[in-house]
């Protein structure tokens, strides 16, 4: 009777693993170069990693499912006695729909630190050296889920219509008992999972030991971009009719006595929608914090070497104060608290100050002393 | 009888007279702030911010910890912090400086309302960091009042960008206030 119609599962993984990737242990370096030379280094990695999960899923659920035990007649008789007795249908249906549409996309994250060393050192007087490094990761992932599912579940049944007319004798009719319990789960629908994470990267920077008058200038940039973008549509339709009947039961006509007793309906209807429409972007970037480019020792005899005309704090013999333009100010505080430059002393103070203020003016009331002892009464 | 009233009414007067002298002195430097507004010193300093609107100059203490607090309450008494890892004028990306509202009572008098007024500040008000004999100028151009684990604002967006924090409300470590500044065209 049971009518089990299409369950379709689209399930599609997709694993993706180190799909952003650094250039590893990057080591950039000048030096030996004579007096008077010029060096310069330019490197420029740049990642672009697209990753494209689309899911289509079409799903209908038709469930039709008919009982009867009624529709029973038992008419004429001459007999003492007449009886019909009729129950239990019990008819239970279950359609599951799980895991459709299921997209994860999972990057290498953590997977080993990379390294990027630059180093200038040991290069004459009046030397111009220049590492230009400009590293980045551009993460793109695109998910889009369609779903439509439509669940119909009809049950009909029937214990009921029984007829018994014109009998001579008494007359009994008792029906009772239908159970119908449906159960439809919707679950896990459209379901992403992208725990995008960028590799742990260190770096170093060296400037020492150059000689007089020599220029020497790091640019380095590592600028990491990832773009998530989710597109979920679901069109669920749950139909559920449940025509249930233990009555229309007719006793007519009948010369004695007649009994009619029914009852006895359970129907149980559960839909549960669960988890859809899920995504969990998760940024996992596991950086460590940036070693900011320590301070050489200063050129062995003034005067300054001339300005590099690059970005600096207006100096431009490689000192540094330990600042940083990449995402280091972010890590001196992320992952922590706003530093707290207040203090609740304070109110408390107030607080305490308030309270000395009431019991003062209580005792000064309650002590019938008007006006104060330091005024003397005319 | 007459004797006990008049101890009791002593006692009173003087709870008053305490707890009026405790909240002048709580109050005071917001008093004067507010009432008595001085002018601008002259900082002496290697780095030093100045923020005319609420006459404000204090040496900036660099480099300091902002995950260690014991360490950068010690920075406090000096001046303002500048958060150790973020940038300095004349650089590309955030620069973070925090300074008090508000501290222990008895250190209220002395360095801890720097601050204080900086929730005055509005759009396009001038801020001015020194660094080594050179001023940069920056326009604040908005401000915010944040939970303190909010750190996200401190995010790099790729800008170069100013940010001044401190406590708010007066008083408490409640909520921080956080102004944004960029560099003046």
């Amino acid at each position: 009777m049971f009518k089990k119609l299409i369950i379709l599962i689209s399930v599609t993984i997709i694993g993706l693993s180190g799909f952003i990737k650094v250039a590893k242990a990057e080591e950039l370096v000048i030096s030996g170069n004579g007096d008077g030379s010029s060096s310069q280094v330019n490197v420029n990695v740049q990642n672009n990693t697209t990753i494209t999960q689309s899911n289509d899923a079409n799903i209908q659920n038709d469930v039709d499912n008919t009982a009867n035990t009624g529709n029973n007649e038992a008419s004429n008789n001459n007999s003492d006695q007449t009886s019909i007795q009729t129950g239990s249908v019990d008819s239970q249906t279950t359609v599951n729909n799980e895991n459709i549409n299921t997209n994860i996309a999972e990057s290498g994250c953590c997977g080993g630190p990379s390294e990027a060393n630059v180093q200038i050192s040991g290069n004459g007087a009046g030397s111009e050296n220049t590492v230009n490094s400009d590293l980045g990761t551009n993460v793109t992932v695109n998910q889009s889920n369609i779903a439509n599912i439509t669940n119909n579940v009809t049950i009909n049944a029937n214990t009921g219509n029984n007829t018994a007319n014109n009998n001579s004798g008494d007359v009994r009719i008792e029906t009772g008992n239908i159970t119908a319990i449906t159960g439809i789960v919707n679950k896990n629908l459209n379901y992403n999972n992208d725990p995008v994470g960028i590799n742990k990267l260190s770096y170093s920077f060296k400037i020492s030991g150059n000689g007089e008058n020599s220029v020497n200038k790091i640019d380095f940039s590592d600028l990491n971009l990832v773009n998530v973008n989710n597109i979920n549509i679901i069109n669920l339709i749950n139909n559920v009719l449940h025509d249930l009947n233990t009555g229309g039961n007719s006793a007519n006509g009948n010369s004695a006595m007649v009994f009619i007793k029914t009852g006895d309906i359970k129907s149980e209807i559960k839909i549960e929608n669960k988890d859809i429409n899920t995504n969990i972007a998760v940024l996992d970037c596991c950086k460590d914090p940036i070693t900011p480019p320590p301070t050489p020792p200063p050129p062995s005899t003034p005067p300054p070497p001339p300005s590099s005309g690059g970005p600096g704090d207006g100096r431009s013999d490689g000192r540094s104060d330990g600042g940083s333009s990449g995402s280091s100010i972010a890590q001196a505080v992320l992952g922590a608290m706003l530093p707290a430059t207040g203090n609740y002393l304070t109110f408390l103070a107030m607080i305490f100050a308030t309270l000395l203020f009431m019991i003062g003016i209580y005792l000064r009331q309650s002590s019938g002393i008007s006006p104060p002892l330091f005024v003397k009464a005319k | 009888m007459k004797k006990k009233s008049k101890v009791k009414a002593l006692i009173g007067d003087f709870l008053i007279g305490l707890s009026i002298a405790i909240i002048l002195f709580i109050y005071y430097p917001l008093i004067t702030v507010y009432l008595f507004p001085g002018q601008e010193k002259v900082i002496n300093a290697e780095f030093s911010i100045k923020i005319p609107k609420i006459k404000l100059a204090s040496p900036i203490v660099k480099n300091v910890d902002a995950t260690n607090e014991k360490e950068y309450r010690a920075a406090l008494t000096k001046g303002i912090a500048h958060a150790k890892g973020s940038s300095f004028p004349g650089t590309k990306g955030v620069i973070f400086l925090f300074g008090h509202s508000s501290d222990y009572p008895w250190n209220l008098t002395r360095y801890n309302t720097i601050f204080l007024r900086l929730g005055d500040l509005q759009k396009n008000d001038l801020v001015i960091l020194e660094k080594d004999g050179k001023e940069y100028k920056y326009k604040v151009v908005d401000k915010k009042t944040v939970w303190p684990n909010e750190v996200k604002y401190l995010s790099q967006n790729g800008k170069t960008q100013l940010i001044l924090q401190t406590c708010t409300p007066i008083g408490t470590p409640f909520q921080r206030l956080l102004v944004f500044a960029e560099p003046a065209k």
